[in-house]
């Protein structure tokens, strides 16, 4: 392999990795009892948010690409992101009365 | 700026076109397969939200008589996307570097494909079983519920993607194994990596969203 090969393949042996260590220990933290619901449910979805940018930015090489088509990717997702985060905020209130 | 300098050296359109501001020397083929994973993952995303949405309102999420999802088995299936990433993120590596890495790009691929394909063997085996009864006879039955119904729609959807994926990637290894193109095959690969990248990432999510939260 040519070393230049060799440089781009190194790191996704590390991200792969992480994401095999990540994924461990969402099993752990699911899997151990007494924790708060809140936090359990906080806890999980970073990790798997950040296993989703470990594979975008990485294994779909993003990281790599353009300014412009990093916004042009990432910009749609300001709207899911912000219609969830209204219903969380929504079923917090509902929730909290 | 380019993704691959290998590719924008052997490809002869990648030469003539110089670099676009915005888009850099990524072909109309990538900035393609990107339109279309933001629209499917809109709908993904719609899906999610949906099923968030249904799940958060229910007084009674989980019907008496439902079974509960292998997280073990799925966690397994996980892995074994994961893996066959990995696969595809080398047969776009071996891919770039040229015709002395064909036939290397070509084993990438077929690993990649035996990874998928196991996952909807384990997909199969999850909903229907054998050896042993599947989530399907146990009792979580599509329509039945709001858990079983939005849980065979997310996960279904998924591997309608992971089905199509195969189907690309075996028709991608074809022309990989028996013909080439010097840098465009590259590019034809490097866009099937980002769909098979991007059916591994989604189901990142639906691991967490749909097996993992507890009720």
């Amino acid at each position: 392999m040519k070393s230049s090969a060799r440089r781009a393949v190194i790191p996704v042996f590390s991200v792969f990795l992480v994401l095999l260590v990540l994924t461990v220990a969402e099993i752990a933290v699911v899997k151990t009892a007494g924790v708060p619901r809140g936090q359990l449910i906080t806890a999980l979805v970073l990790m798997a948010l950040a296993k989703a940018s470990l594979v975008l930015i990485f294994f779909m090489h993003l990281g790599r690409e353009s300014r412009g088509l990093k916004l042009t990717v990432l910009t749609p997702f300001a709207l899911p992101a912000g219609y969830a985060l209204t219903l969380i905020a929504e079923a917090a209130w509902r929730l909290g009365r | 700026m380019t993704t691959n300098s290998a590719v924008t050296t052997q490809d002869p359109a990648a030469r003539a076109w110089p670099a676009e501001r915005l888009a850099g020397r990524a072909s109309a083929l990538k900035l393609g397969m990107w339109v279309f994973l933001i629209s499917d993952a809109l709908t993904f995303s719609g899906l999610l939200l949906a099923y968030g949405v249904l799940r958060a309102g229910s007084a009674r999420w989980w019907q008496e008589g439902e079974p509960a999802l292998g997280i073990n088995f799925t966690a397994g299936l996980t892995f074994l996307l994961i893996c066959s990433s990995v696969t595809m993120v080398l047969a776009v590596a071996a891919a770039q570097q040229g015709e002395s890495r064909r036939e290397a790009a070509a084993r990438y691929l077929y690993l990649t494909v035996l990874g998928g394909l196991l996952f909807l063997v384990g997909q199969v085996h999850e909903y229907f079983g054998g050896p042993g009864p599947g989530l399907i006879a146990r009792g979580l039955v599509f329509g039945h519920s709001a858990r079983a119904t939005t849980f065979y729609l997310i996960t279904s959807f998924h591997a309608l993607h992971v089905l199509t994926g195969v189907i690309i990637l075996l028709v991608t290894l074809g022309r990989t194994a028996w013909s080439w193109r010097q840098g465009v095959d590259a590019d034809v690969i490097e866009a099937v990596g980002l769909f098979w990248h991007f059916v591994d990432l989604v189901w990142i999510l639906v691991f967490t969203f749909v097996y993992l939260i507890p009720t």
